[in-house]
């Protein structure tokens, strides 16, 4: 089977901070992939850059067979609507709509009507246990609670892969646990791959397969054996 | 195209989303918007309503332009002018010499004798009580009402009666008339005028446009972040900037359309106001075309323009705001541009020259440059002071890292101040320099015309006027003196018993009989179409004083027993009665002494010496009225942009306060950062207004002078304004800005 | 814990036939390791030979499935004591994981390829426990949890160790 992303030789840094010195990553359709690695050894940067929302100083990054390094940036927000979902530590709600807005945000900007978004909207809301807040702002939720409505606006619009940089990083761990669980189980259910960054073991074992970087570099020791 | 709306949709949507805040934010831009439109659209009309209230007093306007019309089928006219509570009365005497000499515009037929037509305001002035001596001066029955065709404004005073003893007073202020509107008069401004009309409308709506870019960017930050979150669910670049500018376009719909109700409402309501003696029609009130979609255009460009200007320099990644520069960098040369160019365009004002457009854009071109020039000078002060306390480091950090969001708000006050200063010192120069012109020696009225010179006519006329108490009235007749040899004017000759004599001349002692002389007459004097007459040798010098001496050269002086034989009065100039008050104040006498004239001869000229019209009291008060207007106006942009500013940096105040900040800190802090703009940019207003204010005192050549009470004033006021509305803010927010609790929200 | 012990805890709850017994032992203790048949009986033998359960009635023919067993005074007592008295914490003083570790350095092999491989066979368990957590019962949750924590706790051992292996080196060889 042909691996759906293929992030080879990835170098970046930031002013005298190299983030990055040659990092990997392959990821194959439907799978769930951890990344792991102490802090500030570029889990974050390589997501980052696989996803296309930073661009790295050098190395190729394929989705799907085309370069994601040579798209515009309107090709790769399209590839965000479409095809990428992203789940982070906290703050990627918007804040001034509800939760239903929020996850039928994605759907709306890929042209698709108010009402027909919203409806698919509610019904993974639902799904996500948020049935009851689906017009709460994020200010009116919990932190589990806006990780989920971040979860369902991720998952909305069928995404192919879905990004997580510590998803429930902010979560005590009940609701970690709850927010992965629905995580994988949904993501799973439309077979999206799942790139996972965490630092905690518990929760990178909801993944198939695991890697993890050090000092910008990724050891896939399932490749390596 | 579909996409293209959904995003517009979108970012309107956002518009009204947020919560109390965000809807509060969004009609805040509105009202803004609103107000600013309307006054442009009623800047607009303004060419219309002069140009067709000109067109109006034109029509219907009396005048020959001095030449003798012959008979035929002419009215004979005479315009009779007063006033009546500082307002103009306007009063027009007419005697058709035919049936078919033209009945004058707004009334259906000429006006039997002894009645008159009065215009609406006139009418209801009559009515009121205690307007006798008005009903004095108009000894005619009321036969009808003047229409708007006939009338300059709805609330002017005017009346236009029939009096049959015209025929008998042709030349004596009464006239043939052939046809109404026949000769325009058309008054050219002066070039101070014009430059200080241009440097007033730059004063007052220079700040309401950036009343209008403040107030779209309420809430610019929490916006910037909400873009974000759409770039990261996969928003691309324009789709942002769609949404933006949807979001913009509710508050700039809905203030075009709120401001346009504005409009139409102070239209509907303008025939009932008179401002500076100047009322108009609500017909005559319609925007020029051009201008009234220039001023929507201008609303529209201005709020993409703050939409665009709010993006650039900030880069909405998907991964959060990026602020391209860390360091805010201003570059000066830019910001040059304007002012030099302004000086260069204001420099005929130095050298004399009558360039008034060129000027007048000079001016507003420097007062323009201010608006870039005040971000600068931010960093250059907060560098001044490297060291000091915590809060003082924190503000100067805040200061330097957005000099632009922390000064938007100010810089509408400084452009205001500026123009302000610069007119307001002018104005208080050129009134000194009135009052210093006016003569001493000259009396409180005079009255002019061309009534019988005989001495004892002049004393019937003295008794006429002295019947109004506290009265002393004095009347001489002048005949105007011409050198045959060169058929050139040379001086007058007065007649009038001693106390008339000494009101205009220095003559010592005086009894009936005696002669004086001014000036170079020689041996004898040529009165026009008169006799020659010898200059007595017993004749004494005299000193002509007050208005009197001005531009006469040569003068004789007689009293009636040394009057000479065969003045008639053909030769008359005229026959003036002064008047000095001995009790009450002219306010109080004007209107029984006007009626004193009247009943004398309706074509008496009552000129009030002592308070004559102010050359700029209508743009003072209009100055001091728009003036306050606008830095309310500034002062509630400031209120709200304060309040803004506090919103968004709440969590970071409220980790400054978790980590051990005491409160005054906090609020000394915060304080700072609202005043250090202010007094920078205050100074800066200061200069501007000095120095334009120095161009306009040359334009109106009076000497340059400046009054700290009128620089100061604004300044106090702005800054004044700023301090309050701070503090307004400031206090009842302190508890909340420095609560630790703000770290739980988002 | 003994299977007598929870053969007593749950003839609490009430009489059991000796198939049931090996249902409820199978469902809330057994986990991994379900009972033969065999252990059942013996157990239960011993049980009845030290007077802690009784039978309290045969049906049919009378074979060792048909006897229902009570719990004695003496086997609720037992019960009693077992929950009194509270675990030992286990000391992990004696971690083989960590004498690998040692041996590799004093080898002169790479001790990090150790704790790689071992983070490696750590990772794949926990996988495979949260892959039968998420299909699980709740007892079977807090089962897998208990040894997902104890792995996790491991793992962080690991990387622990892992950040000091040049210092531990060290002070191995010198
Ligand atoms: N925008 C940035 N500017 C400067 N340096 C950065 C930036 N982003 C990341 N870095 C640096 O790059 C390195 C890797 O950062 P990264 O965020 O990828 O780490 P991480 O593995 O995600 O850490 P953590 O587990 O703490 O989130 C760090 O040293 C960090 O300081
Ligand atoms: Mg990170």
């Amino acid at each position: 089977m042909n691996p759906l992303l293929i992030a080879e030789g990835l170098h970046k840094s930031y002013g005298p901070t190299t983030a990055l010195a040659g990092a990997d990553l392959v990821l194959h359709a439907g799978e769930i992939l951890s990344i792991m690695g102490p802090s500030g050894s570029g889990k974050s940067t390589l997501l980052h850059c696989a996803a296309g929302l930073t661009s790295p100083d050098s190395g190729h990054i394929t989705y799907d067979g085309r370069l994601l390094t040579e798209m515009s940036d309107v090709e790769r927000s399209a590839l965000r609507r479409r095809e990428f979902g992203f789940v982070f530590q906290f703050g990627q709600l918007v804040p001034e709509l509800t939760a239903l807005e929020n996850v039928a945000l994605p759907l709306r900007l890929d042209g698709i009507r108010k009402r027909a978004a919203e409806r698919r909207a509610t019904g993974l809301l639902d799904r996500l246990g948020l049935a009851g807040k689906a017009r709460s702002r994020p200010g009116e939720l919990s932190g589990g609670q806006q990780q989920r409505v971040a979860v369902a606006r991720a998952l909305i619009a069928e995404p192919k892969v879905l990004f997580a940089d510590e998803p429930t990083g902010a979560l005590d761990s009940v609701s970690g646990e709850q927010v992965m669980e629905m995580l994988t189980r949904s993501a799973r259910q439309s077979g999206a791959a799942v790139v996972l960054v965490t630092h905690d073991a518990r929760i990178a074992a909801y993944a198939d397969r695991g890697i993890v970087v050090r000092d910008g570099r990724s050891l896939d020791r399932a490749r390596a054996r | 195209m579909t996409r293209v709306l959904t995003e517009m949709l979108l970012g309107m949507r956002l518009a009204f989303a947020g919560g109390r805040r965000g809807r509060t934010r969004t009609a805040l831009s509105t009202g803004g918007v609103a107000l600013g439109t309307a006054v442009l659209l009623l800047s607009a009309s303004v060419p219309v309503m002069l140009d067709t209230r000109q067109a109006r007093i034109e029509a219907f306007g009396p005048f020959t332009g001095g030449v003798d019309v012959p008979a035929g089928d002419t009215l004979l006219v005479g315009v009779v002018e007063s006033s009546w509570h500082g307002s103009d009365l306007r009063g027009l005497l007419m005697w058709p010499e035919t049936e078919r000499a033209p009945v004058p515009p707004g009334i259906p037929a000429f006006p039997p004798d002894g009645r008159m037509y009065v215009s609406p305001a006139l009418r209801e002035a009559l009515a009121a009580p205690g307007s006798d001596r008005l009903r004095a001066q108009m000894p005619y029955e009321i036969a009808g009402t003047i229409g708007d065709a006939g009338l300059a404004g709805p609330q002017e005073l005017a009346y236009y009666a029939g009096n049959r003893t015209l025929p008998d007073r042709i030349g004596e202020g009464a006239y043939r008339l052939e046809r109404f509107g026949a000769y325009r008069v058309s008054e050219d401004d002066d070039t101070a005028t014009y430059v200080m009309l241009g440097l007033m409308v730059a004063t007052l709506l220079l700040p309401v446009a950036i009343f209008i870019g403040a107030s779209l960017r309420f809430g610019g930050d929490a916006r910037d972040r909400r873009l974000a979150a759409i770039r990261l669910v996969g928003g691309d670049n324009r789709a942002t900037l769609r949404i933006a500018v949807g979001e913009s376009l509710v508050p700039t719909a809905a203030g075009l359309l709120a401001g346009t109700v504005t409009y139409l409402l102070v239209r509907a309501m303008i025939g009932r106001l008179s401002l500076f003696d100047v009322s108009v029609f609500t017909s005559d009130v319609r925007p020029m075309p051009v201008l009234a979609a220039l001023s929507v255009a201008a609303v529209i460009i201005l709020a993409a323009a703050m939409t665009l200007l709010g993006l650039r320099g900030v880069a909405i990644e998907p991964l959060g705001v990026v602020r391209r520069t860390v360091l805010w960098r201003g570059r000066l040369w830019w910001r040059l541009i304007l002012p030099v160019l302004g000086l260069v365009l204001m420099y005929p004002a130095f050298t004399g020259g009558k360039a008034e457009t060129m000027v007048t854009i000079g001016v507003i071109a420097l007062l323009t440059g201010l608006i870039p020039l005040v971000p600068y000078l931010i960093p250059l002060v907060v560098g001044a002071v490297p060291g000091g306390p915590v809060s003082w480091q924190l503000a100067s950090r805040q200061l330097r890292q957005n000099p632009v969001a922390s000064t938007r708000a100010v810089t509408g006050i400084v452009v205001g101040v500026a123009g302000v200063i610069a007119l307001n010192a002018t104005f208080a120069t050129v009134d000194v320099q009135r009052k210093v012109h006016d003569d001493p020696a000259d009396a409180d009225y005079s009255i002019i015309g061309s009534t019988d010179p005989s001495p004892a006519a002049m004393k019937r006329l003295n008794a006429a006027f002295e019947r109004v108490d506290g009265v002393k009235a004095t009347t001489t007749a002048s005949y105007t003196l011409y050198d045959p040899a060169t058929d050139t004017y040379q001086g007058f000759l007065f007649v009038g018993d001693c106390e008339a004599l000494d009101g205009i001349a220095d003559i010592g002692r005086c009894a009936d009989g005696d002669a004086f002389v001014f000036g170079d007459t020689g041996r004898d004097v040529t009165v026009k179409d008169g006799p020659r007459v010898a200059v007595p040798a017993k004749a004494r010098p005299a000193v002509l004083t007050g208005s009197t001496a001005q531009n006469v050269f040569a003068a004789v002086l007689f009293t009636p027993a040394a009057a000479p034989e065969g003045l008639s009065r053909a030769g008359l100039d005229f026959v003036t009665t002064s008047i000095r008050l001995t009790s009450g104040t002219p306010a109080e006498k004007s209107g029984d002494i006007r009626a004193a004239a009247i009943s004398v001869d309706p074509f008496l000229q009552v000129t009030n010496l002592v308070s004559e019209a102010d050359r700029y009291g209508a743009m003072k008060t209009a100055l001091n009225i728009g003036s306050t207007i606008i830095l309310l106006l500034m002062g509630l942009g400031l209120l709200l942009d304060v309040a803004d500013r506090l919103h968004d940096r709440r969590r970071l105040l409220g980790v400054l306060a978790a980590i051990g900040a005491t409160r005054a800190t906090v609020l000394r802090s915060v304080m700072l950062q609202a005043l250090v703009p202010v007094v920078a940019g205050l100074a800066l207003a200061v200069a501007t207004g000095i120095g334009l204010g120095v161009v306009l005192m040359r334009l109106s050549e009076v000497p340059v002078r400046i009054d700290p009470v009128a620089v100061f004033s604004p300044v106090a006021a702005g800054a004044a304004l700023v301090l309050i509305c701070t503090v307004a803010i400031l206090l009842p927010a302190a508890r909340r800005v420095t609560s630790t609790e703000q770290l739980q929200h988002e | 814990m003994t299977i007598a012990t929870a053969f007593l805890a749950l003839l609490e709850s009430g009489p059991r036939h000796g198939y049931d017994l090996k249902q409820a032992y199978d469902q809330h203790f057994g986990v991994d390791r379900p009972l033969h048949y065999a252990q059942v009986y013996t157990t239960l033998a011993k049980l009845l030979r030290n007077g802690l359960v009784t039978v309290d009635g045969v049906e049919g023919d009378g074979g060792p499935d048909r006897k229902r067993y009570t719990v004695t005074e003496a086997g609720v007592t037992d019960v009693q004591r077992w929950l009194d008295e509270p675990e030992k914490p286990q000391q992990y003083l004696q971690s083989g994981l960590y004498a690998k570790v040692i041996g590799a350095l004093l080898t002169g092999r790479s001790a990090a390829a150790v704790l790689d491989a071992q983070r490696d066979e750590h990772l794949d368990a926990m996988r495979e426990l949260t892959r039968r957590k998420m299909d699980g019962d709740l007892a079977d949750r807090l089962i897998c949890d208990h040894a997902l924590f104890h792995l996790d706790a491991d793992l962080r051992w690991l990387e622990h160790t892992a950040d000091h292996l040049d210092e531990l080196a060290e002070q191995v060889r010198g």
